[in-house]
């Protein structure tokens, strides 16, 4: 029995990291409506971002992770601004073509610009919480991932408070919902736009950082491992569904955890797209989407 | 007059030019290796063990019965994978036109790679792919110095029953943790073989596909089934990921076996003490003791800053052995050259450096005598040791066995 709950425990804890990593692509989706294929790259982007803070600069991994979102927001807002809105000021269409063939485009650049400047090479960092065990009984927390968690869940609250309370909140999912009507209530939509891939990237850089006081740093690991991860589960949870994310997230780290314990990883990683076609095959929309979440 | 003169002029320039080519006689080979991707450290290294055999020789005068050809190598990536490794083959014989192909990394690659190869009659040499099956085809034209990971199992197993039985410690459990590939799958065939043979029962069987989002799940599987030993088969990223996953969790162990994956440089530079009493195997180490061993090594060092991998040393001794093979031969045409190292035994440095001497059996595959190695800590820092067989054993230093518990280190 408590093995059983070990392994629903350990899957919830990763899960709802895999949904912090996922959140960035739901949210990009939901209101900008660009299928983000550079989210794995930002994912590493991050992590070597980290990495670089925790190594040369602080030993600090807080003020690390402080240091990364400015850079992520930053690089975020270069990529909206700066490639994605000429794109949508140039196309007349809702949902451009263009635009998912250039974010395709920008994660190989991304990912070959890192490996020449990071290089090829898997590196661990050593942060307080690295390795980190509470032991109740023969229950045993690891706690970077509870972290992990914890940061996860207080971020999809401020997520979840910032668009449905504030103002700012309230002018970005106007510009979700119908991008004329609110150009004409003084919304500027290609500025909301570029707000808001910085803040999906800044998510995104929060959930890699915290990442990398259990995992390695690598290049390509964000498109390779947590890329992938991140589109499935934002399919299965309801694209720009932002409950969606999480829910997703802890369904499939679930899934991975207690299939790992009973049949073996290869198992899991099969039963993670058997459920996913599964739900798809139920309900299209994914289990939270809808055409208009907010 | 004046346009004879031009005519002869050109002609003598053409002649000139051709004669000057001849002059620079060069031989083309060709590489494949995962220069990019997760297995790139590797791969690079892998180059890097080449790159410095090739300057050797070439400085040395390149190869004199071709009247001091030098050596050329066309380095192609396979990325690890082996649909790329195929069509990077057929590039190199078809387009490039080499005779003699080295590499991979990856038995996954290898094995459709060198079935190309062998259709073309081209020579495919392998220092480093150990995937048994790879030379068990009947193949003419490929050739393996690596041990057959078959082998690294057998020996592994032998020394577990010998220590248990000295130390009168049971080992009745054992665990797999493998990578789905033809590497991990060739390994787990083996150990289902040898520790049968050892009466000891598989109570995990832990098949997973590289790239590990989260080591957790496996090591709570491997806690769970409360196992006496461990065998683990993967490369890099995910040893470091269980490595640490291991510690982070306190799963005790009486011993970890790798499948001669522990000793990359990345690993050790990464998981530094926690890889303290792993267990490993390999047919050469730095600090082995044949004669030119350190000093190919100590070159090596300086040159790239790392110690040689056993990976290193095949793919550097390699190179000597391609190369006086075309010296006998005095031609890169692979049917006399695979006749030359079917019938060769070669001795004498370097390859003296990797083992007493090299040969090449029927079916193209190096006998190879292997040592147990175990990372301990020597003056403060991690380093894979010789234990194992005790006479070869680094003087000294004995193995240490049951591991001692994460609480207690």
């Amino acid at each position: 029995m408590v093995a059983y709950l070990q392994a629903i425990f350990n899957g919830i804890t990763m899960g709802s990291i895999y949904g912090l990593l996922a959140l960035g692509l739901t949210l990009v989706f939901g209101i900008i409506r660009v299928i983000n294929f550079a989210h794995g790259s930002l994912i590493s982007l991050a992590m070597i971002v980290t990495f670089f803070w925790i190594t040369r600069i602080t030993s600090n991994f807080i003020l690390s992770i402080l240091l990364t979102i400015p850079i992520v927001f930053f690089i975020g807002y270069v990529i909206q601004f700066g490639l994605i809105n000429p794109v949508f000021k140039k196309v007349k269409e809702r949902e451009p073509i263009s635009v998912l063939l250039l974010t395709a485009g920008l994660s190989y650049l991304l990912d070959n610009l890192m490996q020449i400047i990071y290089g090829p090479f898997f590196r661990t960092v050593n942060t307080p919480i690295t390795g980190l065990t509470w032991k109740i009984g023969s229950f045993i927390i690891s706690v970077p991932r509870f972290t992990g968690m914890i940061v996860s869940i207080s971020m999809f609250i401020f997520i979840w408070f910032l668009l449905k309370y504030t103002y700012f909140g309230k002018s970005i999912r106007a510009v979700g919902q119908d991008r004329e009507a609110a150009r004409l209530m003084g919304i500027s939509p290609l500025h909301t736009y570029a707000i808001t891939f910085a803040l999906g990237a800044t998510l995104t850089g929060i959930g890699a950082s915290i990442l990398t006081s259990f995992y390695y740093v690598h290049p390509t690991v964000g498109s390779n491992v947590f890329g992938i991860k991140a589109f499935i589960i934002v399919v299965l949870g309801g694209l720009g569904s932002i409950p969606g994310a999480l829910l997703g997230g802890i369904i499939v780290g679930i899934i991975e955890s207690l299939a790992t314990q009973y049949f073996s990883s290869i198992a899991a990683t099969l039963l993670v797209f058997l459920i996913f076609l599964l739900i798809l095959y139920i309900k299209p929309s994914g289990l939270l989407g809808s055409k208009f979440e907010w | 007059m004046k346009r004879i003169t031009v005519f002869l002029l050109i002609i003598v320039a053409i002649l000139s030019i051709t004669i000057f080519a001849a002059a620079e006689k060069v031989v083309t080979f060709g590489n494949i290796l995962p220069l990019t991707g997760t297995a790139a450290p590797v791969g690079i290294e892998g180059r890097h063990a080449r790159e410095m055999a090739i300057e050797e020789i070439n400085a040395a005068g390149g190869i004199k019965s071709m009247g001091g050809a030098k050596i050329e190598m066309i380095y192609r990536d396979s990325k690890g994978n082996p649909q790329v490794g195929v069509s990077e083959t057929e590039r190199l014989i078809t387009v490039d036109k080499v005779k003699i192909i080295t590499g991979t990394f990856q038995s996954g690659v290898a094995y459709p790679s060198t079935a190309v190869a062998e259709r073309y009659g081209v020579l495919f040499f392998c220092p480093v792919p150990s995937e048994p099956r790879i030379t068990e085809r009947g193949f003419k034209y490929v050739f393996r110095l690596a041990e057959k990971t078959s082998w690294r199992v057998r020996d592994e197993v032998r020394f577990l029953v010998d220590v248990a039985n000295k130390k009168g410690i049971s080992v009745k459990k054992a665990g797999i943790v493998y990578e789905n590939t033809a590497y991990g799958l060739g390994a787990k065939a083996a150990l289902d073989e040898y520790l049968a043979e050892a009466n000891i029962s598989i109570t995990l069987d832990q098949p997973f596909a590289s790239g590990l989002p989260d080591a957790l799940p496996i090591v709570d599987s491997i806690r769970r089934a409360n196992l006496d030993v461990l065998f683990y088969i993967g490369y890099s990223n995910d040893t470091i990921l269980l490595i640490n996953t291991l510690a982070e969790q306190k799963v005790n162990l009486k011993a970890f076996f790798g499948v001669g994956n522990m000793q990359e440089p990345l690993v050790m530079e990464n998981l530094g003490s926690k890889l303290e009493y792993v267990i490993d195997v390999a047919p050469w180490v730095p600090d082995i003791n044949r004669p030119g061993a350190k000093e190919i090594n100590q070159k090596y060092k300086d040159k790239y800053g790392n110690n040689m991998s056993p990976e290193a040393m095949k793919a550097y001794v390699g190179m000597y052995i391609l190369k006086e093979a075309l010296e006998i031969v005095g031609t890169d045409n692979p049917d006399d050259i695979i006749n030359v190292l079917r019938n060769t035994k070669f001795t004498g440095w370097p390859y003296e450096a990797y083992q007493d001497s090299v040969d090449f059996d029927e079916n193209g595959q190096a006998q190879v005598q292997l040592v147990m190695l175990q990372a301990l800590n020597i003056d403060g820092k991690i380093e894979y040791t010789t234990v194992y067989p005790e006479h070869v054993a680094r003087e000294g230093i004995h193995y240490i066995f049951p591991m001692v518990p994460w609480e207690d280190r």
